[in-house]
């Protein structure tokens, strides 16, 4: 079987005990090298990177309240040399909003899928190797959660709210209260698919060789599921956390239009294409087309890097690099 | 139907229905609607807009309002006046003569016991009916003969034109299934009429798909020319899509920058006045944290603050031509013969806004860009539903107070949260923000509207209250009670001046754009002449090309 | 194993139970039924006195619960506004098959759901076969060539249908498809509905205007499966028995189809298995743009309107579908990798 080659399982180990270990250097290394000579993987770190420039050179460019001024008399315009990415429907610079809009959604993106993947990949694990009660509890819970339609919980949510999300003050403007909110709205909705997915890849292999094995050395369990398990559950976990980004970005649009998200005129990628509904069958392509390109690339940049990622850290892989 | 879609679902057979073979092409007229009506009988069991528009096609109402709001006699002979003995002399009794020719599709008269059993039906306590206005203010209705309807209001009642009996039941299709089930509420005839009244009768509803219509030959005036009108449910962007395929040949409710596009492909949009305006209300409830909006120097400013103009001209076209835009009402009843011509709104006056502000003495003295007094911030909510027209144009009136010192807060809320009572905690009730903007009208064509009386605060003692505001003005409260009881016209409309000028003076509701419903109407389509309350008041004379 | 599924069955009770006092809590709070009852008035105040109390909206939100589980045939209710019960309620409650009346259509709930179901199925189990087998191709066609150049295109187009949104992708195929191309004078498919009124409805006419929306439902979905099975593929297609197979001699096919396919499916089987419950809830998006008259479309007019008992219903529904096929998915679990044990 994959991990019983003593490799991955140095591998998984080192990443359990990090610490003190020589090795790791080395295989960290060689996982650099090999991320390098990934063409895709590159390609998509090229990608992010240039976003996070738009985003952030951006916005040394444009002010935000430029991308926040309306002028209705020249509203819906196609692109020119004076707005690239032309105006929207009360006249707003397309091009200065997608600089703002995209901190937002990056911001929710990332976050809310790493907490999405983390509750997921925590209860799919402890419920897939521990079985039992655990696995009764834990996917009862899963089911009564999947039985509510998030679309419910958000209406109710709305009205408790008031239409209005309390500011947090955090950490400045983008991390006001209603982006904590969407991220924990999405994190905590969209957790369940995958820790089905991974609980199917523990239900499989807790009863394999490699597994028994450890436990006969008297393997803790803990290193069990982290170490030998857990890496043969890459897959579902990448391919979810890469569309999770888009899921997450779209998402913020839909709690943003319930009055229980982002509030305008503060843009973000997600509202625009909201916005641009009716542009579509008006041709006003431009609307949706910056915002729908953008979201694209992003995900295609993070889903190239997740592959990328897997391939430098899973060795049978790399005889197609 | 049901079935075959089932058997197609589950064994995937192959079955064909049948096509009824016409001799001759049938005249065949579709609708689109965006929204699926709850059941045919308005205001009995559904006040939806979309079903009132189908009344006029099957139940003719006692009279109709044509396109110019004339009533025009239906079920009667002539309009009950002062002047035919119609109505007596104290204004509670109106007295209706029946026509003697009209019947039911299936040929019984239509008399005064199905008028006496209407009344009945909307006031049983087993029938869970929508509203039974008017018929709540009515003591008793009463058939002397089979042509007469006796209705005797407890008090006088303006507005009973638009109301009374705008709906009749067949009594001898409905007292059977009311004495069997004790409750009409699960009736088959809320959406399968077995009788129409109407030029047409209600074929076939298939729920979530079509209503059919088909000519009723027992019509008692001329009949239809068409002989089968499709209503079909619709998406609002499938039916921008279906008029410009000439899949539908009306549509209704759709955004005015699609209004655009629908003209510049060949379909006609008319706008029809049926009362509305978008206006924004304010907070009069004695809330500390509300104080701001009360001082009427900042309602002025935003008056002159707000380029309402603007916004019209640019966010509310529904054509091509230059001047195809909806304007600003300048009252509550504007384009109405009720009007205050003297009236006009503020014109934006940004300048003359902050001069307000500064001699009511909000001056920005820390430099943020926000006026303040006696350690206040001129900082307001602005809420709506999440209608994203009223987003644009809060977005868009954000950014202009914002320039005379005012900073807004835009608050979305789902349609039923914001018009809830307070009685369900809806948090426009409750006194939550400054301002909130929606469309309205009145009892239309009448004036009438309960909404500025002092009785209809809503309060933990009054939750259905449905004065949000809280405003309480006594001069005001005197003259809508007053107004109410008035039957003569030239006095009711002096009431109605004063009324507007004390709205006008205090900025107690601030005009954003008259509202009139779009209609889109495909080239083929003749004779549509769409009125602003039962609408679809002609359609025995619709015709296709 | 059948004690293992009577215990899923037994624990299925109180969760069932837990939903629907969770799903009925938020209906209380999810919106007014008689706020929306007044079409563009407001309600009038008497009006809405009287409805509360018809609707039985009066009760203590304990008291409606019950009357929904077990009816209120026992219990004396106040039919005319005189605050005090003077006649037997005639709710039999969930439990003896009534879940209420809607509010809306003044029939009963369960009527309103049933009408809605074939549609939804007819059009929901299609664009399933079609994402499933079309993801299934594209997902092994891409694993088997991997960072080729057809496997980066795939995966590029899969990506961009998935990050649009599902009415970017409706309303671009209604736009497409049915306006522009009837413009052009090209053959041009429906815009709205199941079928043309007053024509006749023949299997054939349903699939033409099925076209469109099972075109934008799979176009989504294919996405998010191909990217899960391409990637369960790649980890199979790597492991050693693989190797070990190809090395023993089988053809490259058998091993593919026999082998490496049994063992990368029990991600697909989780996620269809998580999906066919919701099937039954239909598309909200999709249906809606096309005037599908499915389940989606019922949930959002329902919501709009706050009709708890159709929206309960439906809800409850889909719970319990959702409960069965958790217990079904592990079932096959166990069929697919006998190494998987149960308990």
């Amino acid at each position: 079987m994959a991990t019983t080659d003593t490799t991955p399982s140095a591998l998984a180990s080192m990443r359990a005990r990090p610490a003190e270990t020589r090795l790791p250097r080395t295989l960290a290394g060689l996982a650099w090298m090999r991320f390098r000579r990934h063409k895709m993987a590159m390609f998509g770190l090229g990608l992010l990177i240039a976003i996070l420039v738009y985003i952030v050179g951006g916005s040394l460019v444009f002010s935000e309240a430029y991308a926040n001024y309306n002028d209705t008399t020249r509203r819906l315009q196609s692109p020119s040399a004076e707005h690239p990415f032309g105006t929207d429907e009360i006249g707003r610079d397309i091009l200065a909003r997608t600089i703002y809009g995209g901190q937002i959604s990056l911001i929710i993106g990332v976050l809310a899928v790493l907490l999405s993947i983390t509750i997921g990949t925590t209860i799919g694990m402890l419920s897939g190797y521990y079985g039992g009660l655990v696995d009764a509890v834990l996917m009862r819970i899963t089911e009564a959660i999947l039985s509510v339609p998030t679309l419910l919980l958000l209406l109710v949510m709305a009205k408790f709210f008031g239409g209005r999300i309390p500011d947090l003050q955090l950490l400045g403007r983008q991390f006001s209260g209603s982006v904590v909110v969407i991220i924990l709205i999405v994190g905590f909705t969209s957790w369940t698919y995958l820790a089905r997915l991974v609980r199917s890849t523990f239900l499989s292999l807790r009863e394999q060789e490699f597994v028994l094995a450890a436990r006969a050395v008297g393997a803790r369990d803990r290193h069990i599921i982290l170490g030998h398990i857990l890496p043969n559950a890459a897959a579902p976990i990448l391919v979810s956390a890469t569309l999770g980004v888009a899921a997450a970005i779209l998402t913020e649009a839909y709690i943003s239009f319930l009055g229980l998200g982002v509030q305008p005129p503060t843009a973000t990628w997600g509202s625009m294409m909201q916005g641009a509904t009716g542009a579509i069958t008006r041709g006003q392509w431009w609307l949706w087309f910056f915002p729908g390109l953008l979201i694209v690339l992003t995900v295609l940049s993070v889903n190239f890097l997740g592959d990328g990622l897997r391939d430098a850290l899973d060795p049978h892989s790399d005889k197609k690099i | 139907m049901k079935r075959v879609l089932a058997l197609l679902v589950l064994a995937g057979l192959a079955l064909t229905l049948a096509a009824p073979v016409a001799a001759q092409q049938p005249k065949v007229l579709n609708l689109a609607f965006t929204q699926e009506p709850d059941a045919l009988p308005v205001p009995m069991y559904s006040n939806m807009f979309f079903s009132a528009l189908l009344t006029p096609l099957w139940n003719s109402p006692a009279w109709v309002y044509d396109e110019n709001l004339n009533l025009i006699p239906r079920l009667v002979t002539e309009i009950p006046s002062a002047d035919n003995g119609g109505i007596s002399a104290d204004g509670t009794v109106i007295t209706l003569k029946l026509r003697d020719d009209i019947v039911w599709s299936d040929g019984t008269p239509i008399t005064a016991d199905d008028f006496v059993f209407t009344y009945d039906m909307f006031m049983a306590e087993s029938n869970a009916v929508t509203s039974r206005s008017p018929y709540d203010r009515v003591t008793s209705v009463e058939a002397p003969d089979p042509q007469t309807v006796v209705v005797t209001f407890a008090e006088p009642y303006a507005p009973w034109q638009p109301n009374l009996y705008n709906l009749v039941l067949p009594k001898h299709i409905l007292q059977p299934v009311f004495d069997a089930e004790g409750t009409l509420d699960g009736a088959a005839f809320l959406r399968q009429p077995e009788v129409s009244s109407g030029p047409f009768v209600v074929t076939e509803w298939n729920l979530g798909n079509y209503i059919l219509f088909s000519r009723n030959d027992n019509y008692f005036d001329e009949k239809a020319k068409l002989d089968q009108i499709y209503v079909r449910f619709v998406s609002d962007d499938a039916q921008v899509a279906a008029l410009l395929n000439g899949e539908a040949d009306l549509g209704t409710f759709f955004a005015p920058d699609d209004a655009v596009t629908l003209e510049q492909n060949g379909i006609t949009v008319i706008t029809v006045p049926s009362g509305y305006n978008e206006g924004i209300f304010f907070n009069f409830r004695d809330i500390p944290e509300r104080a701001a909006i009360q001082d009427l120097a900042v309602r002025q400013a935003i008056a002159y603050g707000l380029n309402r103009d603007g916004i019209a001209r640019d966010l509310l076209r529904y054509g091509t031509g230059p001047d195809d835009y909806t304007p600003i009402a300048d009252t509550y009843w504007h384009n109405t013969p009720w009007a205050n011509p003297a009236i006009k709104h503020q014109p934006y006056d940004p300048d003359r806004a902050r001069q307000i502000l500064e001699e009511a003495g909000w001056v920005d003295t820390n430099g943020d860009g926000i006026r303040e007094k006696d350690g206040m911030e001129l900082k307001l909510t602005w809420a709506s539903n999440q209608r994203s027209l009223r987003a644009r144009v809060r977005e868009v009136g954000q950014q202009q107070l914002r320039e005379i010192g005012i900073e807004i807060e835009i608050v979305s809320l789902p349609s039923d949260v914001y018009f809830g009572s307070y009685g369900d905690g809806s948090p426009v009730a409750m006194g939550e923000f400054d301002m909130w903007e929606h469309s309205n009208n009145t009892a239309w064509p009448d004036p009438d509207v309960v909404q500025w009386t002092c009785a209809e605060i809503s309060s933990d003692d009054n939750p259905s209250g449905v004065n949000d505001q809280g405003l309480c003005d006594p001069e005001l409260d005197r003259l809508f009670n007053e107004q109410a009881r008035t039957v003569d016209f030239e006095a009711r409309r002096e009431l109605f001046y004063q009324i507007q000028q004390i709205m006008h003076d205090n900025v107690y509701w601030l005009p954003m754009w008259h509202d009139p419903d779009l209609y889109a109407l495909s080239p083929r389509f003749k004779n549509a002449r769409i009125a602003g309350q039962t609408q679809f008041w002609n359609a025995a004379d619709w015709d296709i090309e | 194993m059948r004690a293992y599924i009577i215990r899923r069955i037994v624990q299925a009770i109180p969760l069932l139970f837990g939903i629907s006092v969770i799903l009925f809590l938020m209906m209380t709070s999810v919106g007014d039924p008689v706020s929306t009852m007044g079409g563009r008035q407001r309600v009038a105040s008497k009006d809405r006195d009287r409805l509360v109390r018809q609707l039985g909206l009066d009760q203590p939100i304990h008291l409606q619960y019950l009357f929904w589980l077990v009816g209120n045939d026992w219990y004396r209710i106040d039919t005319d506004g005189d605050g005090e019960g003077d006649a037997y309620g005639t709710r039999r409650g969930v439990l003896r098959g009534d879940f209420g009346s809607s509010f809306r259509e003044r029939r009963p709930a369960l009527d309103v759901i049933g009408d809605r179901i074939p549609a939804t199925l007819l059009l929901m189990l299609t664009a399933e076969i079609v994402t499933v087998i079309l993801a299934l191709v594209i997902g092994i066609y891409s694993a088997l060539r991997q960072y080729t150049f057809a496997d980066n295109l795939i995966t590029a187009l899969a990506f961009i249908f998935y990050s649009m949104p599902i009415f970017w992708i409706a309303l671009s195929l209604l736009w497409i498809f049915s306006v522009q191309f009837k413009q052009a004078g090209l053959p041009y498919l429906p815009t709205v509905g199941m079928f043309e009124p007053g024509k006749p409805v023949t299997p054939l006419e349903i699939a033409r205007h099925m076209i469109l929306p099972v075109a934008s439902l799979s176009l989504i979905s294919i996405a998010g499966y191909s990217r899960y099975i391409r990637a369960n593929m790649l980890e199979v297609i790597n492991a050693d028995y693989i190797r070990t197979a190809r090395a023993k001699g089988l053809s490259s096919r058998r091993v593919l189809w026999r082998h490496a396919l049994k063992n990368a499916s029990l991600p697909l089987v989780t996620l269809i298995g998580l999906d066919l419950p919701f099937l039954v809830g239909g598309a909200v998006v999709t249906e809606q743009i096309f005037s599908w008259p499915g389940m989606g479309q019922l949930f959002i007019s329902s919501l709009d309107r706050a009709d708890f008992p159709v929206l309960m219903g439906l809800l409850m529904l889909i719970a319990l579908l959702v409960v069965v096929f958790q217990i079904l998915t592990d079932l096959v679990y166990g069929w697919l990798d006998p190494r998987i044990r149960l308990t």
